[in-house]
């Protein structure tokens, strides 16, 4: 049915079209309106919210974006990724609004696991649904304004469901794209691990070459149940007119693993959130993220490690390399409760600089409230070492040969996270290219 | 920037052999409770200041009033504005109180630390004076000798205006924040010191033993400038347990120091369990200057403080070395502030906080590196240990890097004592009790060996003390 | 988002004598002062702790502007910071007024 582009914009009758275009069950568009009314009830984040000080959203604002047309699937969505192909066990790609279809290999499916778009999950497994997709509307971070918005808007989308045992060797790819300039992209995805499921899960955001501002309003929720292990890889490459907002929660259950990664390659301005939640014992987590700023972009990143498991573990590292005017923002915050005796919370925040006009803020938090845990936390702010350099040089390297060479090795290990050698190449090559810079 | 020669100081405290020591001033007074503009025309009044400085203090009064409390930091929400008495008279300070409403805790301190008899009663604010005259004049003669300026802050404004109003509230502005502004506008007592170039002034000064009770007050405010080349060391407080009955203590002081010139500023702080300690500190230092901040936190309900130095000369260094310990109770909200502003400057902050029972210390500080401040080098490390499961820490650092030519590195650690070492003392003879007191005693190590001798001592015993019977 | 080049700010009528109102030029925040009849543009962060320049007071004897958080003075035409606890200047922009509006250029 065509949508009326006159309603493209924000607005509850916008949420009605877009539940109403994609045949939900009426209970679905409630709980969309309802989000739609926290959305209205929230403040936008000002200047004067610490989380928000510095982190400037230039004027932009999310009413002001198109958030739903009718839009031809773009000829050929797979060449903006910059992952291989032929890979995977599973794939879906997303167009702006438009959800492709979600492939996923026979055998997993007479396994079953689910991974398939929001509506046909909440039609088909209402249950599962209801339980894991946005069950809570009140958000209670900087992004609260955002992923209300979010809950309101979303189209497409994708829910993944492994059930009890079930490993997936091969990893899953979700690519969503964004094709027009003006407009607001609205996603979410939902993994849901029972009891000792395994998935690598590569999510990926790429835009058409934009000629001005675009939005992507993003959410991801992550669920692994006891002894679960997920890898999550969240390539964030977005074209350089767009603001993108990025809310991803992960709650790993006893025993657990859940490592997620984060390349953040892309968009000119980015408040990205992530929560990672660990309420059992024995759950162990390594979130490692990679930031490339250049030009005048900037990027804001929340972490936040929340043990209340005794025994639990978490590592957190986060590295930018910064060129030009380009500005990064760190806040990490380690939050270990009475309960989680015996764990052990790490976070590194490191940022190069590469220009004398960059600047990085890093405000790497803990709150401890028991005793018997081990949590540091650590920074570093800097240019390239002068001995490496040096070093490199007398070696024959010349000067720019050998900043590239210290730059592949500082960003060397957060590709070292990546537990798929496929991807991996694939990535370290548009990761190398945008690190090391054009000059 | 340098000064005109000073001709040497005169002192303004007259001494009474029978009766101690007093300052000359006129019958003085205590205002009623609250804060009221005529209240501070009334405290400007009696201390006979010059128009510009009763200016100064009622723009802190505007500036306290239109303020909000911090939405940050420790919990100031009992704190009663109304019912505090912005200033006291001397000698009613020992007036109405009565040694016997000591608390027990506080006499028992005075007698494990073998605090004199004379000592126990200033201390304990049921004694107006102090006698310890014969320490004060000896100080006093010394520092003549040498041309350094060392008195009450009520005096120096006196006797030295332009120095003082040259200098005033230019470190920390009047409106910098609530506590500041409410200190511009009440402050009364402190310190001013002045030392001229080249001076290496050879003994600590110890504000303990210049001061009288008046001065001891809530509202003290200090000022130190170090002239180009000067070397001056400055102590104040001391690690018995001062017992106030005033439960708001909100203290400035600002140091200025000028090209190479050295100062470092101790304080040890151990205020009675009633007490909220919220002090604005700051420091300027100009090319090839270093200023220290030596900073010990041990007692009050809530402290908050975070000793700051601007790095604005060339070369020149900064370091803030700070230890807290929260007890129940007690909040220690404490850190530092280090901004570079200028080429080739270096700083470190190492801070150490422990808590004990259900105590929570926080650290929170910022470093910051402004463009232009190129080879700028820092290091900050935090280290908190916990001893009980109910004690808390937190840690918020705040770093802001302009300049990419910079070195900067963090750390921090939160832990409790190792079993193993516990188990090792104890192997050794010593109860957990006494192992844990060895422990927490080498954990501060770093800042107690930075102290004058007897003042490491007596922290060491006081560590003991406060480690008894917190085992269970 | 952030662009160079000259930017229409606001009508004149906007900016009242003695007054300071927040604008953007070209994505950028800027504090817009009237003082003495002349305009001047600056960075509306403060170099100090980012709050808003644009709602601190200001002094047309002086020609600077003290931020509301802290106090730190800035002055009016160059951005130069001019006490504590600020260390760093703000930047400053050229202005123009055509009558019915004003411009500001970001280089």
């Amino acid at each position: 049915m065509p949508i009326d582009t006159t309603i493209g914009m924000p607005s509850a009758e916008l949420v009605k079209a877009i539940s109403e275009h994609q045949d939900e069950p009426s209970w679905l568009l409630e709980k969309r309106l309802d989000a739609w009314a926290i959305f209205q009830n929230t403040p936008m984040p000002a200047r004067t919210d610490e989380m928000w000080r510095r982190t400037d959203l230039r004027g932009i604002d999310p009413v002001n974006f198109v958030a739903f047309k009718l839009s031809e699937m773009a000829k050929e969505p797979h060449k903006m990724s910059i992952l291989p192909e032929g890979i995977y066990s599973g794939n879906t790609v997303q167009t702006d609004w438009v959800c492709g279809e979600h492939c996923i290999e026979d055998h997993l499916t007479n396994a079953g696991v689910i991974f398939t778009d929001l509506v046909t999950a909440a039609i088909n497994h209402s249950e599962l649904f209801r339980q894991y997709v946005m069950p809570s509307q009140t958000n209670t971070n900087s992004l609260a304004k955002f992923t209300s918005l979010n809950a309101a808007l979303w189209s497409g989308g994708s829910f993944l469901y492994v059930p009890e045992g079930v490993q997936i060797d091969l990893p899953l790819h979700r690519l969503q794209t964004m094709t027009m300039a003006g407009t607001g992209v609205y996603s979410h995805t939902t993994i849901v691990l029972e009891k000792s499921a395994k998935v690598l899960f590569i999510e990926e955001q790429a835009s058409e070459a934009q000629t001005s501002e675009a939005i992507s309003v993003s959410g991801v929720d992550i669920y692994a149940a006891e002894g679960a292990q997920l890898d999550y890889v969240h390539v964030q490459n977005w074209g350089e007119h767009t603001a993108a907002f990025s809310n991803v929660r992960a709650v790993g259950h006893r025993n657990s693993t859940v490592n997620l990664t984060e390349f953040s390659l892309g968009s000119a301005l980015g408040k990205h959130c992530l929560d990672g939640y660990f309420p059992d014992s024995g759950s162990s987590s390594h979130m490692w993220g990679l930031t490339l700023l250049d030009g005048t972009r900037h990027i804001d990143h929340e972490t936040k490690q929340h043990h209340v498991g005794p025994h639990t573990f978490s590592d957190l590292m986060y590295k930018g390399v910064l060129r030009d005017r380009a500005r990064s923002v760190f806040y990490g915050m380690i939050l270990v409760e009475e309960e989680a005796h015996q764990s052990n919370s790490y976070q590194q925040n490191d940022n190069l600089l590469l220009s004398n006009e960059s600047r990085a803020d890093s405000i790497p938090g803990m709150e401890i409230k028991t005793y018997d845990v081990r949590c540091t936390h650590g920074a570093t702010v800097g240019k390239i070492d002068a001995d490496e350099l040096f070093y490199l040089m007398s070696r024959g390297f010349t000067r720019e040969g050998a900043e590239a060479l210290a730059v592949r090795g500082y960003v060397e290990p957060v590709l070292d996270r990546v537990p798929n050698q496929d991807i991996r190449n694939s990535l370290e090559v548009a990761v190398f290219e945008k690190a090391v810079g054009s000059k | 920037m340098s000064t005109e020669a000073i001709q040497p100081p005169t002192t303004s405290i007259e001494f009474d052999y029978k009766h101690g020591f007093h300052d000359k001033e006129k019958a003085a007074i205590t205002t009623d409770p609250g804060l009221s503009e005529k209240i501070v025309r009334q405290i400007s009044a009696l201390k006979n200041e010059p128009e510009w400085m009763l200016e100064l203090r009622l723009q802190g009064l505007q500036a306290f009033e239109s303020r909000p409390m911090p939405d940050w930091g420790a919990d100031l929400s009992e704190i009663k504005f109304d019912d505090i008495r912005y200033y006291v008279k001397a000698t009613d300070r020992g007036a109405e109180d009565n040694w016997d409403d000591v608390p027990e805790y506080i006499k028992n301190t005075f007698d494990r630390l073998g605090i004199p008899e004379a000592e126990k009663k200033f201390l304990a604010g049921v004694g107006a004076q102090y006698d310890s005259e014969v320490v004060y004049h000896s100080i006093q003669d010394q520092m003549a000798e040498q041309g350094v300026i060392y008195l009450d802050m009520d005096g120096g404004l006196r006797e030295h205006e332009d120095l003082v109003k040259k200098f005033f509230a230019k470190m920390i502005p009047v409106n910098d924040n609530k506590f500041a502004a409410l200190n511009t506008a009440v402050w009364s007592g402190g310190s001013f010191v002045y030392v001229p170039p080249g001076v290496k002034v050879d003994l600590p000064l110890q504000a303990y033993f210049r001061i009288n009770a008046e001065a001891a007050g809530q509202f003290e405010r200090t000022l130190i400038i170090a002239d180009e080349g000067a070397d001056v060391h400055y102590i104040e407080g001391c690690t018995a347990p001062v017992y106030a009955r005033d439960s708001l203590h909100s203290a400035v002081v600002e140091i200025i120091a000028m090209p190479n010139s050295h100062v470092r500023y101790t304080t040890i702080q151990n205020w009675s369990n009633n007490v909220y300690n919220l002090v604005t500190k700051r420091a300027f230092a100009h090319e090839g200057a270093s200023v220290e901040w030596i900073d010990g936190n041990i007692g009050s309900k809530v402290t908050m403080k975070y000793p700051a130095i601007h790095l604005l000369g060339e070369g020149a260094r900064g370091e803030v070395l700070s230890i807290a310990y929260a007890n129940s109770g007690q909040h220690q909200d404490a850190g530092a502030k280090i901004v570079h502003a200028a080429p080739n400057t270096s700083s470190t902050i190492t801070s150490k906080s422990i808590g004990n029972g259900d105590g929570r210390s926080s650290y929170r500080g910022l470093l910051k590196v402004d463009r232009g401040a190129t080879d700028a080098k820092s290091f900050v490390r935090c280290d908190a240990m916990l001893l009980t499961p109910e004690s808390r820490t937190d840690t918020y650092p705040y770093i802001e890097i302009e300049e990419e030519d910079a070195q900067i590195g963090h750390e921090a650690t939160v832990s409790k004592i190792g079993d193993d070492e516990i188990f090792y003392l104890m192997s050794r003879g010593l109860s957990e009790e006494k192992a844990t007191s060895v422990i927490v005693t080498g954990f501060f190590e770093e800042f107690i060996k930075e102290l004058p001798m007897e003042y490491s001592v007596e922290m060491n015993r006081l560590i003991e003390l406060e480690m008894e019977g917190s085992i269970g | 988002m952030l662009h160079s080049g000259r930017f229409t700010v606001c009508n004149s009528e906007d900016l009242e004598n003695e007054s300071a109102i927040c604008v953007r030029a070209g994505g950028h925040l800027i504090a817009l002062f009237r003082a003495r009849g002349k305009i001047f543009a600056l960075d509306d962060t403060c170099s100090h702790a980012q709050a808003s320049l644009s709602e601190g007071d200001f002094d047309s004897d002086n020609m600077t502007v003290s931020c509301p958080l802290h106090g730190a003075i800035f002055d009016l035409g160059s951005g130069e910071a001019l006490s504590s606890p600020a260390t760093s200047p703000v930047k400053s922009y050229a202005t123009e007024e055509t009558g019915s509006e004003i411009i500001v250029t970001i280089p």
